[in-house]
């Protein structure tokens, strides 16, 4: 899994999300309540029955009116990660498992170093397992452990089992293939819960450029199904258009649900994938 | 479109393992997928977008069928029918001679042609007039300027090939006749040979490719003492050396067997001698040949021809040219009286006998004197009422003569008379051991026989008695020619019977016309009934070797250029090669998705 300087590099990343929290318990995260933080955020004129001790005196001195200095409330925010367990997230060179292991290990590092609570989502048989609320550093070892025990075998779609549990307002993290009809509805629920949504679509790159030739019988592993196809270079491009509509879909998707979506191929480094690309599309700063 | 060879079209049955190996193929192989989620959406949208696609799959094996398909279509030769063949006008001519029937592939020349001819007919413009003629011995107008098709194809169905020999030139007269006035014409005409002419808008079609083959070309017998000789000459018209069997049959009996080496384009002689005294003689080669027509000879000896015949005489010249007008008699004379004579068919001895007659021929005797065991003469007399009584030398004769002076004659116990004077004998006729005698006791000199028109007549009937005269004179003809048959005056009824036994009533009426139907090789009998006996007589039919036979020598003259020149005035136009091209650039487009990877 990560390395220690790795883990050190990620403790100057947050996770980019404009959320207005106002509720929860204090955390290391900004949040639109007005609370105690060293952090000033406003002034404004005293009403009766403000806490006299933020009156701003150097204020009332100059203008002779009393102003109540406001400062930021850093509140805690709530972090579900979904994992897909799928039997298809063990394919690719490298596996796309080991992809979402690293980045899942990533986004929960960055969550309890932020002092946010964590929640992990992986699917075991048919049930949407949870973590439960992980918080603080000293969690991480669960992580860890939950993540190295995660079993890709899953042959069932994992998000309609998303849709079956209620959340608490947060950011979700959905790292998956994506290849589901079920994607809208999901969304649309989280959207629902109040979720902020991070969509990480992770593809191998043979999924994103087959390199097939020949007749083949393309044998689905988790429903088995086949699928008889004979390469040439029309279903390639057929392929081709279908990839980028289904892709597209996802983006427009996710687009009017306000989520942010990014698209990660295995044939980046995790580190390239960490510090500049989830940068560059604003999901981490 | 037609098709020279059809039969090939059985190739066609090897599409079956084509398939059959296709279907045996692995077609997929397996290969675990993360998803086929998109696979099937990309699958779904292209066989929306292209709903052959589910043939594309399997474009490979139409590929190789259609190139499979198209090597079949060249073997079948198919060609089209040109337009040239659609004048308004058409003239077709068929030769149906003897080396038409020569084996191409299983088929004869003259049943291509004639599925030519009926692919011709089934195409005809409408409108278009048809003039259909055969060639055989002569030019024969099957069907004179026809609109009908179907009684075209009909009548062409009933054509047969023949044995004959082509007659180019009365046929090729016979068409400048028809044309002279014409103008929108077209002649087509299908032989094997070469023809030469000069008749605007003609198209020859030769039919057939050299062919080896070996004939019969003569036979010919001859009476040598008690036996015959034959000379049999066997030509090998081809390329070739051929090792075969030569059977000689004497009669129906198996006489000899030679075995034959011929070199190629070679001929051998072959004499046979002392084949047993017989009618008919038969050669026969055993070969499996284009032609068997002309594997078979026969040849037929009806008697000696020629009859010898002595007369001893001190002159009578009326006597002389009533012989002589008979041609198979050689006459000899002599006024002396020899005694040691032989060698003759007929001895004829007027008024003069010898002391002992011959023994090897019959005898004719008249105005005789006595002679021991023959003729005793009673008496001569000057008057005395003639008459005869009915006999075959008096048939056609009448015997209303006058006489000076006759002799009665005493006719001996085997004898007959014939002709009375007051109810005696003055004339006889008779058979004493193997000699037939007729005796006149007159001599013609004392009648006016000689200058009655049944003079004649009745010296013919004394020939015919004694020399057996009703004899076949041309015993060979050639396949489909006339041949006279020659009946003798007292025939009640001639009959022929050809060599598949199929009597034929030819006389009466008298006198008989030529005899035509000498299509089939074999030997041909007369059968002349007269009174109540039959007399049988033979000819034979054989096939024209010279012309017939030579059916290699088309290669010397189906070089280059002629081929050339024949592929010009072919008017059925060969596309076989249009599907050899079909066909490879099937293969070549089979290669190019196999290594393209569709």
């Amino acid at each position: 899994m990560l390395d220690k300087g790795f883990l050190n590099k990620l403790n100057r990343l947050k996770l980019n999300y404009n959320l207005s929290i106002n509720k929860g318990y204090g955390g290391g995260r900004k949040s639109n309540a007005k609370g105690c933080s060293s952090e000033f955020s406003d002034f404004r004129e005293y009403i009766h029955g403000d806490d006299f001790r933020k009156i701003d005196w150097n204020a009332y001195g100059r203008f002779e009116k009393l102003y109540i200095k406001e400062f930021m409330e850093e509140r805690e925010i709530l972090v579900n990660i979904f994992l897909d367990t799928s039997k298809s997230m063990d394919f690719g060179e490298p596996k796309k498992s080991y992809f979402l292991k690293n980045i899942a290990m990533a986004f929960s590092y960055i969550s309890l170093n932020n002092l946010d609570r964590l929640n992990l989502y992986y699917q075991e048989g048919t049930d949407l397992k949870d973590s439960g609320y992980l918080r603080g550093k000293n969690s991480l070892s669960k992580v860890i452990d939950i993540l190295d025990n995660l079993q890709f075998q899953s042959k069932t779609d994992m998000f309609p089992l998303i849709n079956k549990k209620a959340y608490e307002s947060g950011i979700s993290i959905i790292i998956s293939d994506l290849f589901t009809d079920e994607f809208k509805e999901t969304i649309k629920y989280l959207s629902y819960m109040n979720q902020k949504i991070i969509v990480l679509h992770l593809l191998d790159k043979k999924e994103l450029k087959p390199d097939l030739i020949g007749d083949l019988r393309l044998i689905d592993c988790e429903t088995m199904v086949d699928n008889d196809v004979s390469i040439n270079p029309q279903i390639l491009n057929s392929y081709e258009k279908t990839l980028k509509a289904f892709i597209q879909n996802i983006k427009e998707t996710a687009k009017k649900y306000g989520s942010v979506y990014s698209l990660i191929s295995n044939e980046l480094l995790i580190e390239e994938i960490i510090f500049e690309k989830l940068i560059k599309v604003g999901i981490l700063r | 479109m037609s098709f020279f060879s059809p039969i090939n079209f059985l190739f066609l049955l090897g599409t079956i393992p084509i398939i059959i190996m296709y279907l045996l193929k692995k077609k997929h192989h397996n290969l675990e997928v993360s998803s086929v989620y998109l696979w099937q959406k990309a699958v779904r949208d292209i066989e929306a977008n292209t709903p052959w696609q589910r043939l594309r799959k399997n474009i490979l094996l139409i590929l190789q069928l259609l190139a499979f398909i198209m090597l079949v279509f060249f073997l079948v030769k198919p060609y089209l029918i040109s337009d040239m063949l659609k004048a308004d006008n058409l003239i077709i001519v068929l030769d149906k001679s003897l080396s038409m029937s020569a084996l191409e592939d299983d088929e004869s020349r003259f049943n291509k042609a004639k599925k030519e001819i009926e692919d011709i007919f089934k195409n005809l413009k409408s409108g278009a007039v048809v003039t259909f003629i055969t060639m055989g011995n002569s030019p024969e107008i099957v069907a004179g300027n026809s609109k009908d098709k179907s009684i075209l194809i009909d009548k062409l169905k009933e054509i047969r090939v023949s044995n004959e020999t082509d007659n180019l030139n009365d046929t090729l007269s016979l068409i400048k006749a028809m044309t002279k006035n014409e103008d929108n014409y077209r002649v087509i005409f299908y032989t094997d040979k070469n023809i030469d002419v000069d008749i605007d808008n003609l198209i020859l079609k030769r039919i057939g490719s050299p062919k080896n083959n070996i004939a019969i070309e003569t036979l010919s017998c001859k009476k040598i003492g008690d036996s015959l000789g034959a000379l049999i000459d066997i030509v090998n018209y081809g390329n070739r050396d051929v090792k075969t069997d030569l059977t000689i049959y004497a009669g129906n009996k198996i006489f000899d067997v030679h075995e034959i080496i011929l070199k190629a384009n070679d001929n051998k002689k072959v004499y046979i001698k002392e084949i047993p005294n017989t009618n008919i003689v038969k050669a026969e080669i055993d070969a499996e040949d284009a032609i068997r027509a002309d594997n078979v000879r026969y040849c037929v000896l009806n008697g000696s021809k020629i009859k010898k015949v002595l007369m001893v005489t001190t002159g009578n010249i009326f006597l002389e040219k009533a012989i002589t007008l008979n041609e198979n008699i050689e006459l000899y004379k002599t006024n002396e009286v020899l005694t040691d004579v032989k060698g003759y068919d007929l001895y004829i001895y007027d008024g003069r006998l010898p002391s002992s007659l011959p023994t090897d021929g019959n005898i004719f005797i008249l105005n005789p004197s006595n002679l021991d065991g023959v003729v005793k003469v009673n008496k001569m007399i000057k008057e005395g009422i003639l008459s005869v009584s009915e006999d075959e030398l008096l048939r056609y004769v009448d015997f209303n003569i006058s006489m000076s002076k006759a002799k009665i004659l005493s006719p001996p116990d085997w004898a007959k008379t014939f002709i009375y004077s007051n109810d005696e004998a003055i004339g006889f006729k008779g058979v004493k051991g193997n000699q037939k005698f007729v005796v006149l006791g007159f001599d013609i000199h004392d009648t006016d026989l000689p200058l009655k028109y049944s003079f004649p007549i009745f010296i013919q009937n004394v020939l015919d008695y004694t020399l057996n005269l009703n004899i076949q004179n041309n015993t060979s003809v050639l396949c489909g020619q006339g041949i006279e048959i020659d009946v003798s005056p007292k025939a009640n009824e001639v009959y022929i019977v050809d060599p598949s036994e199929n009597r034929m009533k030819i006389a009466p009426p008298f006198p008989v016309s030529a005899y035509n139907n000498t299509n089939e090789v074999g030997v041909y009998t007369i059968e002349q009934k007269i009174e109540n006996d039959i007399y049988l007589n033979y000819f034979a039919v054989n096939v024209n070797t010279i012309l017939e036979s030579n059916i290699n020598q088309a290669i010397e003259d189906n070089d280059e250029a002629s081929i050339e020149k024949n592929i010009k005035k072919n008017a059925m136009i060969n596309i076989k090669n249009f599907f050899l091209i079909l066909a490879l650039l099937f293969l070549a487009a089979e290669w190019v998705v196999y290594n393209r990877g569709y």
